[in-house]
This record gives C-alpha cells, sequence and structure tokens, in this order.
C-alpha cells in the first residue's frame, strides 16, 4: 500500500490515467536492475527513481573520473575517485527515500550474472561494449527478462526493448559477424552530454511503459534519434533465432562461455 | 533509390545519404557500394529496406529506401 506521503509526491503523475494508483503501486512493487551507471545509466537512474520504482539495482565497477562529469549528470566534482555505483546509489537514495537502492561494485560478468539477475524483473543495459550486450542479451533470455537497450554514437543514438513478451532480442537485431564491430566508445570518438541524456530518458521511459502495462512499448523495433538533423527513424525487426549465432543457449553454456568481441 | 548511411558509416563514406541508379537488389548494390567506399568492407552493419530489417538478398525498385544500420557500442 502507499503511504499518504507517497500519494502526495507521485500526485503528478498518478493524475495520468495511464498511471492512477494502481500504477503507482506498479511501479513501487517494480524491480529494475541498470548495467552501468554512466552517460547511459545516470538519467535513467535518475527518472526510474524519481517515478517511485521501488527496487533499483546498478552495476559499475568504474570509478568516477573527471572526464565523466561534462555528460554523467548524477556526479559531482567531490565524486571523483570514488565507486560509481556507490555514489550513484547515494543520490538516487537521497533523492528518494522511499525505494531500495543496491549497488554491485563490481564488472556484470558471467559468474555474477545469474544471481544478480535473478532479484529483478527488467534490466536496462546501459554499457559501453559489444561484450557486455551480448552477454546481457544471453543472460536474459535465458532468464527470460525484458531488457531495455540504449546504444550511442557521436550524434546519433539507438533504444530498443528486446525480449519482452518474446519480441526480437539484441542477437536478432544486430547478429554476430566476423566484420568489426565498430566497439568505438565515447571517450574515443567524443560526445556532448545530452546525447545519452535523451537516450537514457527514452529507456527510462520505456521501463515505466513496461511496468506500467502500456501497449505500446518499442518492441520489435529499433528508434534512430539523430540529434544534428533531429531524424527520427524506425525501424522494424522480428525474432529470429536463425541470428542467434554463438548464443548460450542455457544458463551451463552461459557460465562457460567466453564474451569477447 | 535513396541510400542512407548511419553511425560510423556515414563517417566512413562521407556522406548520411546518396542517390544511385540502375540496381536491382541488395547484393549488387553492396558490391556497388563497396567498389565506391572500399572501407565499408572493415564494418559490420545490417541492411534495411523500406524501414524494415533484411536479412537475404532481396530486390530492389527505383523508390525503395535502403539504410545501412550498425550496433552503436557507446553509452
Amino acid at each position: 500500500m502507499l503511504s499518504k506521503e507517497e500519494i502526495k509526491r507521485y500526485c503528478k503523475q498518478i493524475l495520468l490515467p495511464h498511471v492512477g494508483i494502481k500504477g503507482q503501486q506498479k511501479l513501487s512493487e517494480a524491480s529494475v536492475l541498470v548495467i552501468g551507471s554512466g552517460g547511459l545509466g545516470c538519467p535513467v537512474l535518475q527518472y526510474l527513481s524519481a517515478a517511485g520504482v521501488g527496487s533499483i539495482g546498478i552495476v559499475d565497477f568504474d570509478i568516477v573520473d573527471e572526464t565523466n562529469l561534462q555528460r554523467q549528470v548524477l556526479y559531482s566534482n567531490n565524486d571523483v575517485g570514488n565507486l560509481k555505483a556507490e555514489v550513484a546509489a547515494s543520490k538516487i537514495s537521497e533523492l528518494n527515500p522511499f525505494i531500495s537502492v543496491i549497488a554491485f561494485t563490481e564488472k556484470f560478468n558471467t559468474s555474477n550474472a545469474e544471481a544478480i539477475l535473478s532479484k529483478f524483473d527488467i534490466v536496462v543495459d546501459c554499457t559501453d561494449n559489444f561484450e557486455s550486450r551480448y552477454l546481457i542479451n544471453d543472460i536474459c533470455v535465458i532468464m527470460n527478462k525484458p531488457f531495455v537497450y540504449g546504444g550511442i554514437y557521436k550524434f546519433e543514438g539507438q533504444v530498443s526493448v528486446f525480449n519482452y513478451n518474446n519480441s526480437a532480442t539484441y542477437r536478432c537485431a544486430f547478429p554476430e559477424s566476423e566484420t568489426s564491430q565498430n566497439s568505438a566508445d565515447c571517450n574515443i570518438v567524443g560526445v556532448i552530454g545530452t546525447l545519452p541524456g535523451i537516450i537514457g530518458t527514452y529507456q527510462a521511459n520505456e521501463v515505466i511503459k513496461i511496468i506500467l502495462g502500456i501497449n505500446s512499448v518499442c518492441s520489435n523495433k529499433i528508434l534512430l534519434i539523430n540529434t544534428l538533423s533531429l531524424a527520427m527513424n524506425e525501424i522494424k525487426i522480428s525474432r529470429n533465432e536463425n541470428n542467434w549465432g554463438s548464443f548460450a543457449k542455457s544458463i551451463e553454456q552461459f557460465r562457460d562461455k567466453i564474451y569477447s568481441y | 533509390m535513396k541510400i542512407l548511411f548511419f553511425g560510423v558509416l556515414a563517417d566512413v563514406c562521407g556522406v548520411n545519404e546518396i542517390l544511385v541508379e540502375h540496381i536491382t537488389d541488395i547484393d549488387a548494390l553492396k558490391i556497388d557500394l563497396k567498389n565506391k567506399y572500399p572501407l565499408l568492407d572493415n564494418y559490420n552493419f545490417q541492411v534495411v529496406v523500406n524501414s524494415e530489417r533484411v536479412s537475404t538478398n532481396v530486390s530492389l525498385n527505383s523508390n525503395d529506401e535502403v539504410a545501412f544500420l550498425p550496433p552503436f557500442a557507446g553509452g
């Protein structure tokens, strides 16, 4: 049951017929794991905690660096040198004391993924490399959890909800390839903070739609956003297990698999 | 027919979109584009015809729009 304080706190979103008291209850009962608390992860964490998602997990092994501060808006000067997951957990707990937050200050890998994921219903992929993205895909498919993907390159972003009600997966959209996966991340090609801010906000928005059961979730398609030209495109994709390549078919295979791209 | 390049492919080709003529299927288009932009061969991308991802060689009409989409690692 929501307390009086909570009903007041969330009243502006409870006003929406898509939310209401029932929807707010669903949000407070939901559990979401955010993997990566960098450029994408920061806005995801801020909006999900502010909206009252009851249980939030944060996975990040990295520490706050001063070059993160132009885009990773949860962190301040004083946080440089501290663990991102711990700083982020403390910031969002301060933002909203009605939710519970757990920080995992380790790299998400084949040894810990199953145990961490078992505590959560929905995953948000805010990582910055292909190795993690294929790994997250595989464990989410094996454990039957939807995951909200966001990826950025310079002034372009991609958003999709994978493995939602048997929808297309990351491997359906982007099968492995023998040619270069172009793993250039923001640290190499450059980025303005607003792009991960926008894409992360879209990811948080999709998470909220999934929790509320709104049936316009961005599944079986990839949303492409260009912040220079302001073009938006949608690409239709479909679930096709023939594209899954080296997918780990079982938890046993997953534990033994080496992810390197 | 209009060809769109997303992400790093726009950098590699130096353009976001081009027009091509007299191309009848995806395989022929790939050969044509790799001749024009040899560096394309080094990249992994998906082919999208009229906003739908295709994984096989399909025939193309002059009014089709074909997009080349790489995955984005960044976050």
